[in-house]
């Protein structure tokens, strides 16, 4: 539902009242084509360019709890996702859904459109970005969030370990490297371009990188270094791994699990399990006000996790009020709260928490959350202004119902161009777990029980693994 | 008016047409034609780099010492060439590249690659059963190799804003099969600039 950004001055009476005590006239032709026109403009866009179409979220969040892959894969499949602004979206999500399916080569040609896509959308449309200063970011492509194309490479890792292809597989977690050394950098940029562009009137500040290092991506490559016999650079990834919780306790708040030392275990075959479970958060919707005084503007909410902040405007006068949505990452309920993996003697193994996918989202969202809020303050400033100028002009020149007509036209315009981009693929999970089981090589029949977080058993599956001293030895499971 | 509805079916007409063209445009080009397209490890990169190294080898004095004592040419295998960097680089490629060298240079004598060898070897088994007595190729004849060439290609990736520095570094080392001595070392470094456009349409 958008939010109404209506714009009104207050205290602004006189110039209503004025009007109203004289006689509705014929509206001048040119202002009912001007009326025409934004009614037009407003319906031949396509609705998504003013909004998340959020219609299949119900049937998907059904499909994929009870994995029903197929159900969720014809959900998503939608050709014109496939060519149009919201491809990264698709790729993600059909990429990921291929994944749980164990489509490993499929995964891995949609994952990689999707990395292609994002690196092709850092050329930015002026034709899109010029739209979406007059409605909003819907109107942009979707270049995905930060998360999203660092796990892309952490799931082709995996789909090429599983395609038996380990060199590609470093490929992948070296991109991961490159990516998240940029990453800081990458908003930095953006942010010294938009204060360049306020002409001095304030300063946009991205926020700081805080994702260093993913013990993930370090614990893949410590597997895959073990597998091929190079021990020491193992024993590396095992102290990056160690190094990433130390550094970064605000993405790891959690204790490191228990993995095997690669220069002092023995030399018994490990099975490695890791349980994807839980989902990556959701994009929602905040309701925020502006006010303004004498150059100032005052920005709320009336959620109090979002900061009150003022920005320095030059010229604006006081009075104003307008209203914008700013998207925010919200996580989901989770699920799962623990997972087991049964050995065929029956020991049992909890799996350990690696990863946070849901913090590393949330934390590298934050990095270039000052530039969406400096963004739709100003877009919505803007447009709240424009709107008011018309309105002001039309008052003068017209009669009191164009005046009326112009108004409502020129404040519905506003009111359904202003909607926050929730856009978010659906499928990444929210967390990583693992365990490490030492066992004889051969082949093993695994279970892998999956407890909601009040401790009832939800999903449980026998897996058949074959146990080898030269192979990474991995299984892999999820539940979301 | 008449002249701006007769301007807009003209654009009309214009953007029909625009749709209307090949929307694939196929041009046949030299195969040795340099193509940058992405920035990414290529062909030419490839071959350029192959040929370059492999001059480098063998005008080394590992070469005639090899030469002055076995009163031969030297022969040579190909080892495991490892893709060591952030691109996937197709390898087998950048081997054969390497292998094509080698031979077409003339100074050395080449065995085919581990893969290629056991096709050989199941044909040979084959004529042995199949084959005529005259015709049939004798087992155990098998040249072995003096020398493997081992190999990887690494990368260095910085990038600011739009621009993408990209930094390749192919390291070979020529090993002696029987001695395990390494005889030669070879690097061989690319840097390229990818300047991708901040704007478009």
């Amino acid at each position: 539902m958008p939010l109404l950004a209506s714009t009104v001055k207050i205290g602004d009476q006189s110039r209503s009242s004025a009007h109203s005590s004289v006689p509705g006239s014929a509206m001048p032709v040119k202002y009912l084509y001007l009326c025409s026109l934004i009614c037009l403009l407003l319906l031949s866009a396509s609705c998504a360019s003013f909004y998340t179409t959020q219609a299949r979220g119900k049937d998907l969040d059904a499909a994929i709890s009870s994995k029903d892959i197929n159900t969720a894969l014809k959900l998503v499949d939608n050709p014109k996702m496939k060519k149009g602004k919201d491809r990264v979206l698709y790729f993600l999500d059909a990429g990921m859904l291929h994944y749980y399916n164990g489509d490993w080569e499929i995964s891995n040609e949609l994952l990689q459109l999707a990395e292609d896509a994002i690196v092709e959308l850092t050329t930015k449309s002026l034709s899109k970005a010029a739209t979406s200063m007059l409605l909003n970011d819907n109107a942009l492509d979707y270049s995905g969030e930060d998360y999203e194309d660092v796990y892309i490479n952490v799931f082709k890792a995996l789909n090429y370990l599983n395609l038996n292809d380990p060199e590609a597989a470093f490929v992948e977690v070296r991109r991961i490297d490159d990516k998240l050394s940029y990453l800081e950098q990458k908003y930095a940029d953006m942010a010294k371009e938009m204060s360049s562009n306020t002409k001095g009137s304030s300063e946009v500040k991205s926020g700081s990188n805080k994702f260093h290092s993913s013990a993930l991506a370090r614990y893949l490559s410590l597997m895959m270094y073990e597998s091929i016999g190079d021990r020491d650079a193992a024993r590396i990834d095992f102290d990056n791994i160690r190094f990433a919780f130390e550094s970064q306790a605000e993405l790891y708040p959690f204790a490191m699990p228990e993995i095997q030392h690669p220069l002092q275990r023995k030399n018994q075959p490990l099975l490695r399990v890791i349980a994807f479970s839980n989902r990556a958060p959701k994009k929602t919707s905040h309701e925020m006000h502006i006010h303004t005084s004498k150059d100032m503007l005052l920005i709320g909410s009336v959620d109090s996790e979002v900061n009150v902040s003022t920005i320095y405007w030059p010229d604006i006068e006081e009075g104003y009020y307008f209203k914008f949505a700013l998207p925010h990452l919200e996580p989901r309920p989770p699920q799962v709260g623990q997972v087991v993996a049964v050995s065929p003697d029956g020991r049992r193994f909890p799996l350990q928490k690696l990863e946070d996918v849901s913090l590393v989202a949330k934390h590298t969202y934050e990095i270039k959350e000052p530039l969406i809020f400096f963004k739709s303050v100003s877009r919505s400033v803007i447009k709240g202004l424009a709107a008011e100028h018309a309105k002001e002009k039309a008052s003068r020149r017209n009669s009191s119902l164009a005046s009326v007509l112009l108004s409502i036209a020129a404040d519905a315009a506003v009111f359904f161009s202003e909607n926050a981009d929730l856009r978010l693929s659906q499928f990444f999970p929210g967390e990583a777990r693992i365990a490490e089981l030492p066992l004889s090589e051969g082949i093993h029949e695994i279970r892998l029980e999956f407890y909601s977080p009040a401790g009832n058993l939800i999903h449980s599956q026998v897996k058949s693994v074959e146990v080898r001293a030269d192979k990474p030895n991995l299984l892999q499971s999820w539940y979301l | 008016m008449m002249n701006k509805i007769l301007f807009i079916v003209a654009l009309s007409l214009l953007l029909l047409l625009t749709a209307c063209g090949p929307s694939v445009k196929v041009q046949r080009i030299p195969a040795d034609t340099a193509t940058d397209l992405s920035g990414k490890w290529n062909d030419t990169d490839s071959r350029l780099i192959s040929e370059e190294m492999v001059r480098d080898m063998l005008s080394r004095p590992w070469m005639s010492r090899f030469s002055q004592n076995e009163g031969r040419a030297p022969v040579m295998i190909i080892g495991t060439m490892r893709n060591l960097s952030s691109e996937h680089i197709e390898m087998q490629t950048f081997a054969k590249d390497i292998s094509r060298e080698l031979l077409n240079s003339g100074l050395v004598r080449f065995i085919a690659s581990r893969d290629d060898r056991d096709e050989v070897r199941d044909e040979r088994a084959d004529q042995q059963y199949f084959a005529s007595e005259e015709t049939a190729k004798r087992m155990a004849q098998e040249v072995g190799a003096d020398y493997m060439l081992q190999g990887s290609v690494k990368t260095i990736m910085d990038k600011v804003d739009n621009t993408q520095a990209k930094f390749y570094q192919v390291d070979l080392q020529l090993v002696d099969v029987e001695t395990s001595e390494t005889v030669w070392i070879g690097s061989k470094e690319i840097k390229k600039i990818v300047e991708s456009s901040r704007f478009r349409l």
